[in-house]
């Protein structure tokens, strides 16, 4: 059988020389003549690209869009689960109290236990709100930064001074705190009048320069009088020396407190 | 309680303080009214009473520990208030000349002693 693909014996077929009826039919189709080069102009280059641009633009931008309406419609969904939620939440809270109040009724022990809650929710309350008279007062009269008297006694005292607070001794508020948490100081801040009005109606002479309290777990409570305001100290009972406060830091400390307030 | 050693607690105290004792009471936790005394002051001893119960007031409200052996008032004119606290009922307010004795010598000596004494009279 003949190998039709070694037929030629290798060598190369020769082109055909174009005939007048290809190149009519040529001419036909393209309207140039054969020896014509396909001249393309640059323009029409350019507006295909420009044509390739903006489709792909047009893609991004609708999978812009559709990603932004994703968002929308999460979003949209989410406030929906917050906002049944937040319906659910009023509904419990209405819910308890005439719960409370039922089982209050049948039970007069837990009625008078449900009044006490009621009572500590209430001073908490009431509470929170003297705490936000306190900062606007703070804020109206711009308390100074008393740091540097609590500075010197940490220096002097070293390790027994433990923290202090002052009070405004013309309202009872508590105008600073250092390294202390007072959790109710309203009988604290007024305690001084307490003493001041014993002082008075024993016809005993008034309060000088101090007052002293000794307190469990080896703590010691001193109260220093600078003019309006009282310091409240707290320090470690066995590692503090009290003659040192006393005689040494006292002046100190009263002298660092004026510079303070007449700044 | 044994009140004839009350009595001695109030001189052993005399003595400690070498003069510097200008007046004391010595009173049972609420009630106010004092049982033993030098140059007693009624007034003094019911108003510190409720000073105390103000003190721990105000110790509790403020999350402090509370009021411990006892507290001292400096006053003008050199004076000291010194409210003794026992944990049996029982409270010992004294006036002090602080010009006569020394501050450490009533807190180290005097108050120790007095307590001791007060503490054998009360479970005499």
């Amino acid at each position: 059988m003949w190998d039709i693909f070694n037929w030629s014996g290798g060598k190369k077929k020769k082109p055909k020389k174009k005939t007048g009826k290809t190149y009519k039919k040529q001419r036909a189709v393209t309207g140039r003549s054969l020896n014509q080069k396909t001249h393309v102009k640059p323009q029409t280059k350019i507006t295909k690209e420009k044509n390739e641009t903006a489709n792909k633009n047009d893609k991004s931008q609708k999978e812009v869009d559709l990603t932004i309406e994703k968002l929308r419609k999460e979003f949209e969904d989410k406030q929906k689960i917050i906002a049944s939620l937040e319906k659910k939440l009023k509904k419990k809270q209405e819910e308890k109290l005439p719960d409370e109040l039922n089982h209050a009724f049948d039970n007069p022990k837990k009625f008078e236990e449900s009044l006490e809650s009621f009572d500590e929710k209430y001073r908490k309350k009431s509470n929170l709100k003297e705490e936000v008279v306190s900062e606007e007062l703070k804020e109206t009269k711009n308390y100074q930064n008393f740091e540097p008297v609590f500075d010197l006694i940490d220096v002097e005292m070293e390790e027994s001074f433990l923290g202090g607070l002052i009070v405004d001794k013309a309202n009872h508020f508590i105008i600073y705190t250092h390294n202390i948490n007072a959790d109710d100081s309203s009988f604290l801040a007024t305690l001084i009048n307490n003493i001041e009005n014993a002082l008075k109606k024993s016809s005993f002479p008034k309060l000088n320069k101090y007052y002293l309290m000794d307190l469990e777990k080896d703590f010691l409570m001193l109260n220093l009088l600078f003019e309006s305001h009282i310091y409240y100290l707290i320090f470690n009972k066995q590692q503090t020396n009290l003659g040192l406060i006393l005689n040494v830091l006292y002046d100190k400390l009263r002298q660092k407190h004026l510079e303070i307030i007449n700044q | 309680m044994n009140v004839k050693k009350l009595k001695e607690a109030v001189e052993i105290l005399k003595e400690d303080l070498d003069g510097a004792l200008l007046g004391c009471d010595i009173w049972p936790t609420n009630t106010g009214t004092s049982i033993v005394g030098y140059n007693p002051n009624p007034k003094a001893t019911a108003l510190f009473e409720r000073v105390t119960d103000y003190m721990f007031k105000a110790l509790e409200g403020a999350g402090f520990p509370a009021l411990d052996k006892y507290y001292l008032l400096d006053l003008e004119g050199g004076n000291l208030v010194v409210v003794l606290q026992f944990k049996e009922g029982y409270q010992w307010g004294m006036l002090v000349d602080s010009n006569k004795v020394q501050l450490g010598l009533l807190l180290n000596v005097a108050i120790p002693n007095a307590r001791k004494a007060l503490l054998e009279a009360l479970n005499d």
